[in-house]
């Protein structure tokens, strides 16, 4: 391949319209605004089914714990698939990709 | 003008959608313009992609640890996610007939572009990249490097051979 080649070659390959688009802009932008919106109903699901549970025992939080005692004499194997559920739902929540 | 940076660190700190809206107008043209020949003239599903990288680069942003230039990342994320594309659909364009004199006539800039992007077809896909890269977006080899994950001497020649086999074909089409 002489110069005059390379030099052709070179000018055809750098040439292009110039691509700006407000459009494309806006669609990405659209686009991580719906994920948000999407992750925040999640966590206010969240957050709710939380409180449900957790309002229930404020009335017998004085009855020495009764529901961490009732808890914590389920079976091992019961308690584990809980944690570990909440402790998947939690990483899940976090993660910026989801 | 903000630099880029200063953009990146809006953007993590507080998700600024105003600053990382002025990045994306800052290397769409750099980014649709590499993915458009890498597709060699499948212009929409080009856009889809960089959508696609784009959105990538806004979750991934936090790993991004300035090692290399942006430009250079954002880069590779698009070709990797080309890649993903190319892994599930891929189609060949048929180049043998084109009309080479659209070069020289005075015809729309579209229909060039167009022209150009499926010449791109008688290239295998690193070569595309590496072409692409080194001569219309005019990274250097350790930045293609970079990008490809291949050795210098693998990119360059590459790049030889793709010009080659390039010049080869619009001779032959003349």
């Amino acid at each position: 391949m002489n110069t005059d080649d390379d030099s052709f070659l070179n000018s055809l390959l750098q040439y292009h319209t110039r691509l700006v688009d407000q459009q494309f802009v806006d669609n990405i932008i659209n686009n991580i605004k719906a994920k948000n919106k999407f992750r925040l109903k999640v966590m206010i699901v969240a957050i709710f089914l939380a409180c449900s549970l957790a309002i229930p025992l404020l009335g017998s939080i004085t009855e020495e714990f009764a529901f961490l005692n009732a808890f914590t004499s389920l079976s091992p194997y019961i308690i584990t698939f809980f944690l570990l559920s909440v402790l998947g739902f939690c990483a899940w929540l976090t993660n910026e990709s989801f | 003008m903000v630099d880029d940076n200063t953009l990146i660190a809006r953007i993590i700190s507080n998700g600024d959608q105003h600053a990382f809206a002025t990045l994306i107008k800052k290397y769409q043209g750099a980014i649709r313009q590499f993915l458009r020949r890498l597709t060699a003239g499948e212009q929409a599903t080009a856009d889809d992609i960089a959508q696609e990288a784009f959105l990538r680069i806004y979750q991934k942003l936090d790993t991004f640890l300035g090692q290399s230039s942006f430009s250079t990342w954002a880069h590779k994320i698009a070709y990797n996610c080309f890649l993903k594309y190319k892994q599930k659909v891929y189609h060949q364009y048929e180049i043998d007939g084109f009309d080479f004199s659209i070069l020289e006539a005075k015809v729309e800039d579209i229909e060039k572009d167009l022209l150009i992007e499926r010449l791109m077809n008688c290239l295998d896909i690193t070569e595309r990249t590496c072409v692409t890269l080194s001569v219309s977006a005019g990274m250097s080899h350790q930045e293609i490097s970079t990008i490809t994950e291949l050795p210098l001497g693998t990119v360059k020649s590459h790049i030889n051979r793709g010009k080659q086999k390039l010049m080869d074909k619009v001779n032959h089409q003349k």
